[in-house]
């Protein structure tokens, strides 16, 4: 039975690769791989000197993988649908073969074998002698199998919340949460305090959860301490069995509830109605009430502004303080209007395969710059008021709130630059966002995130080429002759129109020559 | 930009040759695979006209190029008068489109998907709000009309969509699968709208693998078979006196494979 799992899973993957998207996000996983393994041997190995720092390094390393592994099926990433229980519902397998089966299965793949791979160097950084490298073996073993079995284990007890609708959006934000303070809490940590007292009191605790569990017995064993030792290996492996005991007992729910996300919620009548009311004449009008309620309801798009806030506007904040710059600070708030502004870099794939209800009532190139400003009219109205908060916040710390204005009006005159160089992105390169589907086991798009980094950094990199001009804002306004301050700002205001005007018609024209194969790309991955 | 948007009805709903539709040499390839080979098709106005065939016999291929929404390899294509391609503008402004798949605005409630496409259509808001009040209320979805269309079922969303494509009073429809994974319920309602929709003289063009249905509902048929058009005309010159499914497994030459192999099966062979 086991055989028949892991040939499925081979099969699967052999498949999936067949689709040239996904052969790019396999090849650059495995080139990740390639690059990052003697990286982390030779960190490894580095540690096998100081045996005390290895023991702490290798408890909180090992722990973090273990924690990633946990997030993986929070929708972060997406887990690969090639074992989702409820395909093998139909059939006479009893939990506990199937969970033995789907367990082995979940073996073969990029991930656990990356996972491997990385932490293959502990074998030599935590052991000492031919003795305490068989435990390190079976350490490493261990800590693969909790990985894969957590991993597993929480995605089919949180398959029930996340085959409802709302247990989804919940999920997406909840993962982006989870992302993006973790980036914030390393990036302050990091900034805090020095980092070897950080990573022994850190390990001081972790050491007593299982993966932490797996590190320290290798350690132990190093260190001579066999009973120890044999241990902290046993208890992981208690602790590995009880999550696959788990795992058999909601999988046997799971397999009977796969149909919950018919499960509908109704929304009270009247209590928008106000916003239905909202209509503002003309296409544009339509297109950017449509937008703003979609920037409220869409997980994605919510998580996208979570996302842009995390980053745009903590990450200034840990500058100004890093830079110790007076009011010129402020400034920093343009790189916040950069990062807003990528939401315009793809404006057509957010829309994914709704996209035909534009295309079907387009009559001209107009009918698509009208869409395009309707668009950027939702982000501006969206993104304009946090860069006010920003500029405010950061002009406050630098102990002058007045100087909060001009760095405000540069970084509108920013926000329209990349809203042009987005709207020209948009229509170049769409790629689709697929809507969170019914089922925690489908993926997000893959081979996609390549073609995403591309169009990000393109558009980050014209945004700044297009903004080089708006340096010269403040260096004018030195000069000091009175009015001449406003005159310059609502130059760079009135230049950044300009630009997101350009970008608006250019993509009007680029997408009305190829609206079929716009859609094609924007519905491909749906249609499989 | 004449128009049956407007409140009135159309002066016209066939090009001068009394047609609806009028496709000749239509050509799509996908790589290796030909979806479309070469399909001559007419569909005088005012018809019902169920486009059946097998599933992955280019039915979703032709309609979508029909419609505008796919580019043709090769082909004329002639909508109420009009060229579909190269600028399928003129044409998309004056037929009502349901494509496969269903893929609508879901973020949005019912009765703002409505009011948003009649607005992206241009027609005047007030009107869009009325008419998309009075279709949710004919096709039974007031009640859900300020649910999120996530929620909806695909029978609801397969008349939202029918409701989205009928609010700018088209002049000819044009239908993917409009009544698969449907309740009958949802489907007599659907069926009514679009009878009392062609009895004013608009054309509906359909597709279906149900044959029951398209004999019931058609009195025009094409019938599709590997990316060719291998029948079309008046129901009852296409059936000659058979019922549709017998004169399509005819047409097709579909032989009789109805299992003479599988002699294990069933509870009496042991």
């Amino acid at each position: 039975m086991v055989g028949i799992f892991v040939r499925l899973k081979l099969r699967l993957l052999a498949n999936g690769l067949q689709d040239t998207a996904r052969l790019v996000g396999f090849a650059i996983g495995t080139a990740f791989t390639l690059a990052m393994t003697p990286l982390a041997t030779i960190g490894w190995l580095g540690l096998r000197d100081s045996p005390e720092l290895a023991a702490d390094v290798g408890v909180v390393v090992f722990t973090a993988i273990a924690l990633a592994w946990v997030i993986l099926p929070l929708g972060l990433f997406g887990t690969d649908d090639t074992l989702d229980p409820a395909r093998f519902a139909a059939l006479p397998l009893r939990p506990r073969t199937l969970v033995t089966g789907l367990y082995v299965g979940a073996f073969v793949g990029l991930a656990p074998l990356a996972t491997t791979a990385l932490l293959a160097g502990s074998v030599f950084g935590l052991s000492d002698g031919p003795g305490s490298m068989v435990i390190a073996v079976l350490a490493l073993a261990l800590e693969v199998a909790l990985c894969v079995a957590v991993s597993r284990a929480l995605a089919s007890a949180l398959s029930g919340i996340l085959r409802s609708r709302r247990g989804r959006d919940l999920a997406v934000l909840v993962g982006v949460l989870i992302g993006g303070s973790g980036q914030l809490v390393m990036l302050g940590t990091a900034y805090v305090s020095g980092s070897a007292d950080l990573v022994h009191s850190a390990a001081s605790v972790l050491r007593w959860a299982p993966p932490g569990m797996t590190a320290w017995a290798a350690a132990d064993a190093a260190a001579g301490h066999y009973l120890p030792a044999i241990a902290g290996l046993a208890g992981a492996a208690l602790a590995d069995a009880l999550l696959l005991l788990w795992w058999g007992r909601t999988l046997t729910g799971a397999m009977v509830t796969t149909d919950a996300s018919t499960a509908r919620s109704a929304r009270p009548t009247g209590r928008r109605a106000w916003l239905q009311r909202v209509h503002p004449g003309g296409r544009a009008g339509a297109v950017a009430v449509r937008e703003l309620r979609y920037n409220w309801r869409e997980p994605r798009r919510r998580s996208a502004w979570v996302a842009a806030v995390l980053f745009g506007g903590i990450g200034p904040f840990l500058l100004l303080r890093q830079d110790g710059a007076g009011a010129g600070g402020v400034y920093v708030v343009c790189l916040t209007a950069g990062i807003v502004g990528l939401q315009a870099a793809n404006q057509l794939g957010v829309d994914g395969p709704a996209t035909w209800m534009h295309v079907a009532t387009w009559r001209g190139p107009r009918d698509i710059r009208a869409d395009f400003a309707g668009r950027n009219l939702a982000l501006a109205l969206i993104g304009a008021p946090i860069l006010l908060v920003i500029a405010l916040a950061l002009a406050a710390i630098a102990g002058s709130a007045g100087s909060a204005l001009e760095p405000f009006a540069l970084a509108c005159a920013v926000l329209g630059i990349a809203f042009g160089v987005g709207n020209v992105a948009s229509a170049l390169a769409p790629f689709p966002v697929p809507e969170s589907t019914t089922n925690v086991f489908s993926g997000a798009n893959t081979g996609q995130g390549c073609l995403a980094g591309v169009v990000v950094i393109g558009s980050m990199a014209g945004t700044g080429l297009l903004s080089l001009p708006l340096l010269a804002a403040p260096l004018l306004t030195r000069l000091d002759r009175p009015g001449q301050a406003a005159v310059v700002y609502l130059g760079g205001i009135g230049y950044g129109l300009v630009v997101a005007w350009v970008g608006r018609y250019l993509a009007g024209v680029m997408v009305y020559g190829r609206q079929p194969e716009l859609l094609g790309l924007l519905t491909r991955r749906e249609a499989g | 930009m004449s128009t049956a948007n407007g409140s009135g009805r159309p002066a016209t709903n066939a090009g001068s040759d009394g047609l609806a539709v009028r496709v000749r040499g239509l050509w799509k390839r996908f790589g290796a695979q030909v979806a479309v080979a070469g399909i001559d098709l007419d569909v005088p106005a005012g018809r019902f006209c169920g486009l059946v065939g097998p599933n992955g016999a280019g039915k979703t291929t032709a309609l979508s190029m029909i419609t505008g929404l796919l580019r043709p390899d090769a082909g004329t294509i002639e909508v109420i008068g009009r060229q579909s391609w190269p600028d399928p503008a003129a044409v998309k402004a004056e037929i009502g489109v349901l494509p496969e798949g269903l893929r609508l605005f879901e973020r949005l409630s019912g009765l703002e998907l409505l009011g948003y496409v009649g607005r992206l259509r241009r027609l005047p808001g007030a009107e869009v709000d009325r008419r998309a009040g009075q279709l949710l209320e004919v096709f039974d979805l007031d009640s859900a009309a300020n649910k999120l269309v996530v929620d909806y079922s695909t029978g609801m969303r397969k008349k939202l969509g029918l409701a989205a494509a009928l609010l700018h009073n088209p002049r000819a429809l044009f239908l993917d699968e409009p009544f698969e994974g449907v309740d009958p319920i949802s489907a007599s309602v659907i069926r009514d709208v679009l009878t009392r929709y062609t009895r004013s003289g608009s054309t509906v063009v359909f597709s279906s693998h149900v044959m029951e249905l398209v004999e019931r509902l058609c009195d025009w048929v094409a019938v599709m078979h590997r990316g060719q058009i291998v029948a079309q005309g008046p129901l009852e010159s296409v059936r000659a006196g058979q019922p549709l499914e017998q004169a399509f497994l005819s047409i097709v030459g579909a032989g009789d494979r109805g299992g003479d192999g599988l002699t294990w099966l069933g509870s009496s062979s042991g």
